[in-house]
């Protein structure tokens, strides 16, 4: 136990791990709806350390921009246009909290024992793969240009129906 | 050094945490919160698999992952505005119009 704290890298991916699952937990056990969006900005930022600690951190520093910048912005937004003071009820339900719970838990349960009933044979150093700016964008706009081109359609489309639903119908002329 | 184990694992906690709150959460858009959890903990397994496995096509995903929350994000916050709007529903239980 000593020697697994004694390395850096598994020190933060311990605390890092910690406080990502203490803010999803407060996403899904908080009560007011605006503590939950400032728990989940938490749960994103973890997200974007686990990246760093991945040796990926242009994608850490895209996970902040559009999750924390962009995304939660939006949600707060949508939170402020439809009742900031909008809380959940608690102590309801009991019974469907608890299947889902149960169910949940025991698929998760699975899922980790198969991770580690075979973690033999799966890989426990980084392969040093290069994940520089150069080596990403030479991948993103050579080889998946097509699929690039289709996000960016699809990205359009999206925020075109989103202004479209969201506009009231007396603007209609 | 610890292998690519405990980052799966980690993903799936995250999953899990999120794909219960997408079902018992009452609020709309905390439900959309959740749901963009669930999308995180896929973006962890696939950055994880990418750096340990040698390939980078696992990052290209990720930021294609990117691409799909923020059009959710988009679309479905417009979507829960439009309800609110116009049938003054805060409760996800009352959108039941097309309920069976």
């Amino acid at each position: 136990m000593i020697d697994f704290f004694s390395q850096p890298t598994n020190l933060w991916f311990v605390v890092i791990a910690f406080l990502t699952l203490i803010a999803s937990l407060g996403v899904v056990a908080g009560e007011k709806v605006m503590h939950l969006a400032l728990n989940l900005g938490g749960s994103f930022a973890g997200v974007a350390a686990l990246f760093v600690l991945l040796q990926s951190p242009f994608l850490a520093i895209a996970q902040v921009l559009i999750y924390v910048g962009a995304i939660l912005v939006m949600i707060l937004f949508g939170l402020m246009l439809t009742g900031a003071h909008a809380t959940e009820p608690t102590g309801v339900e009991t019974g469907k909290k608890v299947t889902v719970a149960t169910a949940v838990i025991v698929l998760t349960a699975l899922t980790i024992w198969g991770v580690y009933g075979s973690a033999g044979r799966w890989p426990v150093v980084p392969s040093g793969l290069d994940t520089s700016l150069t080596a990403l964008g030479q991948a993103l706009y050579g080889h998946w240009g097509v699929a690039f081109e289709a996000a960016s359609t699809l990205l359009l489309a999206a925020l075109v129906g989103a202004i479209v639903v969201s506009r009231r119908e007396d603007d209609e002329a | 050094m610890i292998g690519l184990g405990p980052y799966v694992a980690l993903g799936a906690v995250l999953f899990a945490i999120g794909a219960y709150g997408a079902l018992t959460r009452h609020n709309p858009i905390a439900v959309l919160m959740c749901i963009e959890m669930m999308l995180n903990a896929a973006n962890i397994n696939f950055v994880a698999f990418s750096s340990f496995g040698g390939s980078i096509d696992g990052q290209i995903f990720v930021i294609f992952s990117l691409v799909v929350a923020a059009c959710e994000a988009a679309t479905g916050l417009a979507l829960v505005l439009g309800v609110y709007r116009n049938r003054d529903i805060q409760e996800i239980g009352d959108m039941h119009l097309l309920k069976w």
